[in-house]
């Protein structure tokens, strides 16, 4: 009994122990008391949000933490931030520091590096930290929605001055009231828009004319059809009239069909002429040729005949 | 009015006698405590006996207890938080509600009306039956023997099973907060670590050994009070618990004063 009790007191202190021990040097592990550490330095205008602790975080994982702050001579407040050796990989020459403050929850300060391939950032320079635009500025956010309110307040009064008793906008809604009653009288609209009786008395009037006029114009179209469309009427006889050139136009051209073969003989005509022609020049050529040869013949007669007259013969 | 006004004196002069005995026999037991010739066979049986009792006894019952209400608590936490889009801020509740506070608180309390209220007894029948001026007739200091092994003991269980109540509770609420993806371990573990911060886990661990202090000193004291009649037995324990119970509760409310004013 006594031994066992010994064993497991023993056991339970000695897993508790070792349990306790694991978990404060995981605990000292995970807040990185094992890692080796990047110092750098940060330039901010002041240090308002700004606590030693407070996260540094790479895409919203933590990589570090701000380690002191203080003064530098000209008056501006210097961050140093430690970041852990494994993750200063995501610092480059052109990272931006920003404080992070929203509207519920802690501040933190905030990396971004969008270009991985720079070259890494400097430790010993100092880098500007952003921290205007980082947060919600509470106090400001309430002078501003204070002076959105002054106004809001403003217009609310130029209202009610718009709307009050005997105003710009009651005689307004008076007159209206006044055109409104018009427009319910024996003329309607036009009575309350040309402002009495009279003188919508006068356009009902003109509008009776016009309505007449209309009726006399419709009349006058429908005589003008009959007298173009009915039977016998002016379309019948157009109708005649066309019907009837269309033989004359197929007479036209059966002349002119004749026409073209009139001149399609003539053509064949002059063409035989032509040959004539020719032919009567070689008539001619002997005609010539014998006349010619009888020439010779008379002379030869003549030759033989001296005594007589040497008579000649003429061609017709 | 001056009855009344004396009766108000009687009653601080009262406390206040209670309350310097009780530091008096404190500052004693610690100097028996850390001078290293306490330590013998006998002084560290009692030591062990005590732990068994206190402890490794209670360790199924207690851990069932604690893990029971951390898992209740955080999946509440992790639901409410969810419904009110507070998700991120899950972790440092609880961290600062759950680990640092209430758990440390139930432990106590646990160990109180476990231990306490057995030493209670225990210490109070043994001054009524004269059994501590037997052992100082017989050369045996009750404070190295009796008082200081029940102190020892109640300190390191209390501390032992806060610890392990803790570690449990930050198990079951990785599992509330990310269900079994074990792949969420080292962001976890990470964030976590980060809302711990040492001077925190000092304050933890030094409230819980004010409260194991205050759960095995304060019964051991009562009990040693009382005039030697078996009837009053049990109003020493129901002092002793009382005393108790307010102890824990100045120490709870010291503690939270320190951390957040």
């Amino acid at each position: 009994m006594n031994k066992s009790m010994q064993f497991k007191v023993g056991l339970f202190i000695l897993l508790s122990t070792m349990l306790v021990v694991f978990s404060l040097l995981y605990l000292g592990y995970e807040r990185g008391w094992f890692e080796q550490k990047q110092s750098y330095t940060l330039l901010a205008p002041n240090a308002e949000n700004i606590t030693v602790g407070m996260p540094v975080n790479f895409r919203g994982i933590p990589i570090g933490q701000v380690t002191s702050l203080s003064l530098t001579p000209q008056g501006m407040a210097r961050v140093m931030i430690s970041i852990d050796a494994q993750q200063n990989t995501w610092l480059h020459s052109n990272s931006q520091f920003s404080l992070d403050k929203p509207l519920v929850g802690a501040a933190k300060i905030k990396v971004e590096s969008f270009d991985l391939h720079s070259p890494p950032l400097s430790t010993t320079a100092t880098h500007a930290l952003n921290v205007g635009a980082g947060g919600i500025d509470i106090p400001a956010l309430v002078n501003k929605v204070n002076g959105i309110l002054d106004q809001v307040g403003l217009v609310s009064n130029n209202i009610a001055y718009l709307t009050r008793r005997d105003g710009d906008i009651s005689h307004t809604l008076a007159n209206t009231q006044q055109i409104t009653q018009a427009m319910t009288g024996k003329y309607g609209v036009s009575q309350g828009l040309l402002g009495g009786e009279q003188h919508a008395q006068v356009l009902m009037d003109s509008l009776q004319n016009t309505r007449k006029l209309t009726h006399n114009l419709d009349q006058l179209t429908h005589k003008l059809d009959q007298v173009a469309f009915n039977k016998g009427g002016l379309a019948d006889k157009a109708d005649a009239a066309v019907a009837q050139i269309s033989p004359i136009l197929t007479d036209l051209r059966t002349s002119l069909k004749k026409v073209d073969e009139l001149l399609i003989n003539t053509n064949g005509l002059t063409k035989n002429l032509k040959q004539g022609t020719d032919d009567m020049g070689q008539l001619r050529a002997e005609v010539d040729e014998a006349l010619n040869k009888s020439n010779q013949i008379m002379n030869k007669i003549n030759r033989f005949l001296p005594a007589g007259k040497a008579d000649e013969v003429k061609l017709p | 009015m001056e009855i009344l006004l004396s009766q108000l004196g009687d009653a601080v002069i009262k406390r206040w006698r209670a309350l310097t005995a009780m530091l008096y026999f404190g500052l004693r037991l610690l100097r028996v405590t850390f001078n290293p010739r306490t330590y013998d066979s006998a002084t560290r049986w009692i030591i062990v006996k005590q732990v068994y009792f206190t402890a490794v006894q209670a360790l199924p019952i207690f851990l069932a207890y604690s893990l029971i209400i951390s898992a209740l608590l955080i999946q509440i936490m992790v639901s409410v938080a969810r419904d009110l889009g507070l998700s991120d801020y899950v972790p440092s509740l609880i961290v600062g509600f759950l680990l640092t506070q209430l758990l440390p608180l139930l432990s106590a309390l646990f160990i109180a009306l476990r231990s306490g209220a057995a030493i209670n007894t225990e210490i109070a029948l043994m001054h009524v039956n004269n059994e501590l001026a037997a052992f100082e007739h017989a050369q045996i200091d009750p404070m190295r023997y009796e008082f200081m092994p029940r102190v020892i003991g109640g300190v390191v269980s209390m501390l032992a099973l806060t610890s392990l109540a803790i570690i449990g509770a930050l198990i079951i609420a990785f599992l509330g907060i990310y269900g079994w993806q074990w792949a969420n371990w080292s962001s976890y573990t990470h964030s976590m670590a980060l809302l711990l911060p040492i001077p925190l886990v000092l304050g933890v661990i030094i409230k819980t050994a004010l409260f194991g202090l205050a759960v095995t000193l304060i019964p051991l004291k009562t009990g040693l009070e009382i005039p030697k009649r078996l009837f009053l037995v049990p109003v020493a324990v129901l002092k002793g618990m009382m005393r108790v119970f307010f102890a824990i509760f100045l120490i709870e409310v010291a503690s939270l004063a320190f951390n957040y004013i």
